[in-house]
């Protein structure tokens, strides 16, 4: 049995004929289910643990990226297979995935390619995206065995599952892998030579530096700012790591891992 | 009704457009290196990696890798270090065991035991330490026992390949 979570938005305003096509595709495809409507507030762990109880197995969310990885986060511990219709102006994540947009992603679901992805553990809360740390004065500890800090003033960093380095908008570089059950840390220091021929056309920032791990303390003197998939906080410690637990997403054929 | 379909159809656009971008690099990048330490990185303490290696920063430990490393021109090794191969351009004060081959530029420092199965040596290196080759035979002959090798024994019986190799070098057993 599914269960198609709406986001709030889809419903009203220009995407209404976008569900409309959705919705039709999937009663072709016999995909039909029980419609759940998320409201700003709602808590989508105690809807889909109501659910399973029903003998609900697979949940599709139908909206953009922020809804999809709202769910993903507070329900990585659900036993369900979650599936995603991207719609909306936020959907980037869906190219990793191999997701087209709209009613063309109906396909994807009826196909069920079914993978198991990683997720993150930032403090007790749970990320699938990613984790950005702007530009602050932090030091890391990585897997108790070595610490590492900037030579110069800050530095940038994030660690990347589902979506590229948030500070270069086209993936260039490197390719985010969120099957591998493994974690990479990139860290972008600010240039910390002193050069008097330093030129003010010159990039601020030194070489990237990526160091994989499996458990992670950042901590700063001060509080800094953190963006764990893309809802900011501020801490003075933070500890990431690799949740026990996968989520079982439904993946398309073109995903990008 | 008329901007309703508009903003849908950019909201296509956009997809379509980013895809385009997206496809080709993420092909290109996989084999790629797996652990790199940045020229304005610190890092204290030992460091292991099960990938290849990159260090153009410090980083004060052990640094041990079961794959290949490479230290550029700047970088600092203040401890020992292990690989399956190196190639050193920076300065590492510490002894160096590597499996298979260690390459050691024009501008490569090395303080300290060095032991490789093959070593090259670019004119410009400075290297202050035993150099040894652990399973090198020395001898004529295919009966001859493998011994090891220090860097004295082997300028005694130099071939025309080990001198043209070492010359130039700064080599102080």
């Amino acid at each position: 049995m599914y269960i198609y979570l709406y986001d709030a938005f889809v419903k009203k305003g220009p995407y209404a004929r976008v569900i409309k096509s959705i919705e039709n595709r999937l009663t072709d495809l016999e995909l039909t289910g029980k419609v759940v409507k998320l409201a700003q507030f709602s808590n989508p762990k105690g809807i889909l643990y109501d659910e399973t109880r029903n003998g609900a197995k697979t949940v599709i969310v139908v909206g953009d990226e922020t809804t999809f990885s709202r769910v993903l986060t507070r329900c990585a511990d659900v036993d369900m297979v979650f599936g995603w219709i991207p719609v909306g102006r936020n959907i980037a994540m869906s190219h990793q995935l191999g997701i087209p947009y709209g009613a063309e992603a109906c396909q994807t679901v009826s196909a069920r390619r079914v993978l198991d992805l990683d997720v993150l553990k930032v403090n007790d809360r749970y990320a699938i995206a990613e984790l950005h740390i702007p530009m602050s004065k932090v030091w890391m500890a990585m897997d108790g065995k070595y610490a590492m800090g900037p030579t110069g003033d800050a530095l940038e960093l994030a660690v990347c599952n589902l979506r590229s380095l948030p500070w270069c908008k086209k993936p260039r570089g490197r390719a985010v892998t969120p099957a591998d059950q493994g974690l990479e840390v990139f860290v972008r220091p600010m240039d910390g030579s002193k050069s008097k021929r330093k030129k003010f056309w010159k990039d601020p920032f030194a070489p990237l530096t990526v160091l994989p791990f499996s458990r992670m303390t950042v901590y700063g003197k001060k509080p800094f700012e953190l963006f764990i998939d893309g809802q900011r906080s501020k801490e003075t410690r933070v500890e990431v790591r690799l949740a026990p637990d996968r989520v079982r997403v439904i993946a398309g054929r073109n995903r990008s891992f | 009704m008329f901007k309703k379909t508009k903003d849908e159809e950019k909201a296509k656009e956009e997809f379509l457009e980013s895809k385009i971008d997206l496809s080709s690099p993420v092909e290109e990048t996989k084999n790629e290196i797996e652990t790199i330490v940045g020229p304005s990185v610190e890092i204290e303490g030992d460091f292991s990696s099960k990938g290849n290696m990159v260090v153009q920063g410090i980083v004060a430990g052990n640094v041990k890798t079961i794959k290949d490393l490479r230290v550029e021109e700047g970088a600092k090794i203040l401890a020992s270090v292990k690989a399956a191969n190196a190639k050193i351009s920076g300065e590492i004060s510490g002894n160096v065991k590597i499996k298979e081959t260690l390459e050691l530029t024009a501008s490569a420092i090395v303080v300290g035991d060095v032991e490789a199965s093959m070593l090259i040596v670019e004119g410009g290196a400075v290297l202050h330490g035993k150099c040894s080759m652990p399973g090198a035979h020395v001898g004529a002959g295919k009966n001859a026992k493998p011994t090891k090798v220090t860097a004295r024994t082997r300028t005694r019986q130099t071939t025309p390949d080990v001198d043209q190799e070492i010359e130039g070098a700064t080599v102080a057993a």
